[in-house]
């Protein structure tokens, strides 16, 4: 759904058009859901998070303030409510421990032939850190651009650019090393 | 000056915005210069396009969707007045309680403290319908993550446990919501 639609559907709410916070809870549930799962990995915990989201969009609609996309918004919100979860239970979280130190160049070529079986793709993107997988998700499932990855995650843009940087070095480096192995 | 190194590198971290289509036309048009002369370049390209592929076409089957759905429009509802209704059930089946015991024990004082069910904060006093199906029972406190701690009182009063991280009010309006199952809902005191 486009930005300018969800823009409307937002100024409905403010106003408490529930058809309109229906229409706006099918265009997001499912990716806030992946991107909630994700970083908690317990599907139940994540559901409990994206209904936490829709109610804080639900009351605060009238205050958006249009400084980001509602998808961004919505998003950042969901990001916080994550954290939250990860403060309140002690959770480790590699945001700030993320290593900037995997720049050796790995075969693209290599990688680029492993990455035609999608099931390697999988398994690698499953091999992330939580943080970088979020970043790769953002990127490639959300196609947010890095401004608004930013506003999510409440870091620098230089930050986002060099985490997703990373992770698709790092995608690299495991697809060239299945191929290597033989492995699917 | 920025150095050929720099250049590269930069270009590299904004490959993925590229193939998302999220950059700036002029960021576009610096990437694609340095595409046209590096090959590898080009084939990180296609690798990223593979990747966003599987990504997308990856779906989660299992988000909370219609359910979930239908747990929020019961959590936004306008609040109704469920003490209100809770304490009319309750006098009115008081009343009937009471007048048969008086009128078969005129000696002994009538009962109805919910028959040691006292209640803790975050409880619920719940009263089902007297026809509604054990299943539906059970997928409704399931849906709400709710738990019976005990009951039925000798007035027909369940008392349920709303988990911490739940508004009770919001649990109460989901219940009243759900009329074909419950008579009353209401926060125990």
């Amino acid at each position: 759904m486009v930005d300018q639609k969800l823009d409307t559907l937002v100024e409905a709410i403010a106003r408490r058009d529930r058809l309109a916070f229906e229409e706006l809870y099918r265009a997001l549930e499912r990716p806030l859901f992946r991107f909630v799962q994700i970083k908690l990995n317990d599907p139940f915990r994540s559901a409990d998070i994206v209904h936490e989201v829709f109610l804080e969009v639900w009351r605060s609609a009238g205050a958006f303030q249009r400084k980001s996309s509602v998808r961004t918004w919505v998003f950042a919100i969901a990001y916080r409510k994550v954290m939250d979860v990860f403060r309140r239970e002690g959770r480790v979280s590699y945001q700030d421990e993320l290593p900037d130190q995997v720049d050796d160049s790995p075969d693209a070529a290599a990688a680029l032939i492993a990455a035609e079986n999608a099931e390697a793709v999988r398994r690698c993107l499953e091999g992330l850190k939580p943080e970088h997988r979020l970043a790769v998700e953002l990127t490639f499932y959300e196609d947010m651009s890095y401004g608004d990855i930013a506003l999510v995650k409440g870091v620098p843009e230089g930050t986002v650019k060099s985490r997703v940087f990373h992770a698709k070095q790092l995608l690299m480096r495991c697809l060239s090393a299945r191929l290597t192995l033989g492995k699917k | 000056m920025i150095d050929r190194n720099d250049r590269e590198r930069r270009v590299a971290e904004l490959l993925p915005f590229y193939v998302n289509e999220t950059l700036s036309s002029e960021e576009r048009a610096e990437v694609e210069a340095l595409l046209a002369a590096d090959v590898g370049l080009r084939a990180q390209v296609d690798l990223l396009r593979h990747i966003r592929a599987t990504i997308k076409a990856e779906e989660m089957n299992y988000s909370p969707g219609d359910l979930g759905l239908a747990r929020l429009m019961q959590a936004v509802e306008p609040k109704r007045r469920p003490f209100r209704l809770l304490a009319a059930s309750v006098a009115a089946v008081s009343v009937v309680a009471g007048a048969t015991l008086y009128l078969s024990h005129a000696d002994r004082v009538p009962v109805y403290e919910q028959a040691g069910i006292a209640a803790a904060q975050g409880e619920l006093f719940v009263a089902f319908r007297p026809d509604a199906p054990q299943g539906a029972i059970s997928d409704l406190l399931l849906v709400h993550d709710l738990t019976i701690v005990d009951g039925p009182s000798a007035l027909g009063l369940y008392r349920v446990l709303v988990p911490e991280v739940t508004s009770a009010a919001d649990v109460i309006a989901a219940l009243e919501e759900a009329a074909e199952l419950v008579e009353s809902a209401g926060a125990a005191e």
